[in-house]
């Protein structure tokens, strides 16, 4: 289980930066004036599966921490900012999934839904380092 | 006085002076016995006095070399007792490994409750699954190391005594630290 949780969140989060990649022709569209093609059910879809897969992960590392050792927030900062884009992985699914509903022309709601998830996957990349702290002093014992 | 007499002749000029007056003899015989006795107390109080700092001078300091020398040739470890509810082989878990063997100290075994003394000392075998030692990880509790963690110094060693890493390990210092209560110790229950 160990190695599980570190494969499925690089997984997500390199699905992500794809994600905010379409996700960025959108923003140029809205706020920078400019004529894009946007992937729409495309972005939804990989938004998706890359938000839940964040959370699924997260859900696995604290499982994890809590089999393996004493207690499921003893990682310290990888533990906590884990919860925090958990929470963010939340937002972002709930305004995503509520755009992709409720359709109409918008612009706030858009640039705070892709601000909400760019957060989400840097904190996401800094995990990895997080992680890598995680695994070398709680896993390798260093 | 003749100095090649012997020693009881000697003896004789205290005891018997030449005097008419015998219960002066006695007195001084007492005095003396009185004198003796106070510096064999005196030297009893003395070597008890310098005893014990070289007795407390036998355990290392917060070294990783000087503890290993400790715990393999001073005081080999194999030889110390075990916690009564964890005896022998029992299963671990990262970072130890999935089987490890706990030794204590005469210290740390004579607790009733936490804190430990200084100077305790827990050993801990970390095996692989097919029973090979793969670590020695050591806690060794020294006064005023680490006085926000209890005082505990953490050591890791490979088999060979080589140890990396060793002081105040956040990683060890994380997970024990949630049974600060217990005094870091994890596998055993005051």
């Amino acid at each position: 289980m160990l190695w599980i949780h570190p494969l499925l969140q690089i997984l997500a989060t390199l699905l992500a930066v794809y994600v905010l990649f379409l996700g960025f022709r959108r923003f140029q569209t809205l706020h920078l004036g400019r004529k894009t093609v946007f992937a729409w059910k495309l972005h939804v879809r990989l938004g998706l599966v890359a938000l839940a897969l964040w959370l699924v992960g997260m859900a696995g590392g604290l499982i994890t921490a809590a089999r393996t050792w004493p207690g499921f927030l003893i990682t310290g900062a990888h533990a906590y900012i884990g919860l925090f884009i958990g929470l963010l992985a939340v937002v972002g699914l709930a305004t995503g999934l509520y755009m992709d509903r409720v359709k109409k022309k918008r612009t706030a709601l858009p640039l705070i839904h892709g601000l909400n998830n760019l957060l989400a996957l840097v904190l996401a990349v800094a995990q990895v380092f997080t992680g890598m702290w995680v695994y070398n002093h709680f896993v390798l014992g260093n | 006085m003749d100095e090649r007499r012997p020693l009881e002749s000697q003896e004789s000029v205290f005891t018997f002076p030449p005097t008419a007056d015998s219960h002066f003899g006695s007195e001084r015989r007492l005095e003396m016995k009185q004198t003796v006795a106070a510096a064999w107390v005196l030297t009893v109080i003395l070597a008890l006095a310098l005893a014990g700092p070289a007795i407390a001078a036998d355990m290392p300091g917060p070294d990783p070399a000087a503890l290993w020398n400790y715990i393999t040739q001073v005081s080999p470890y194999q030889k110390w007792g075990m916690w009564p509810d964890h005896q022998g082989f029992q299963p671990g878990r990262a970072p130890h490994g999935p089987i490890h063997k706990v030794f204590v100290n005469e210290a740390a075994l004579k607790a009733e409750k936490p804190p430990l003394p200084y100077g305790s000392i827990q050993v801990k075998e970390n095996y692989t699954a097919d029973k090979k030692l793969a670590a020695i990880t050591v806690m060794y509790k020294v006064k005023g190391y680490n006085p926000g963690d209890g005082d505990w110094f953490w050591a890791k060693y490979s088999p060979d005594g080589k140890a990396e890493p060793f002081g105040k390990p956040a990683g060890c210092i994380s997970c024990h630290g949630t049974r600060a209560k217990n005094d870091f110790v994890l596998v055993h229950d005051f």
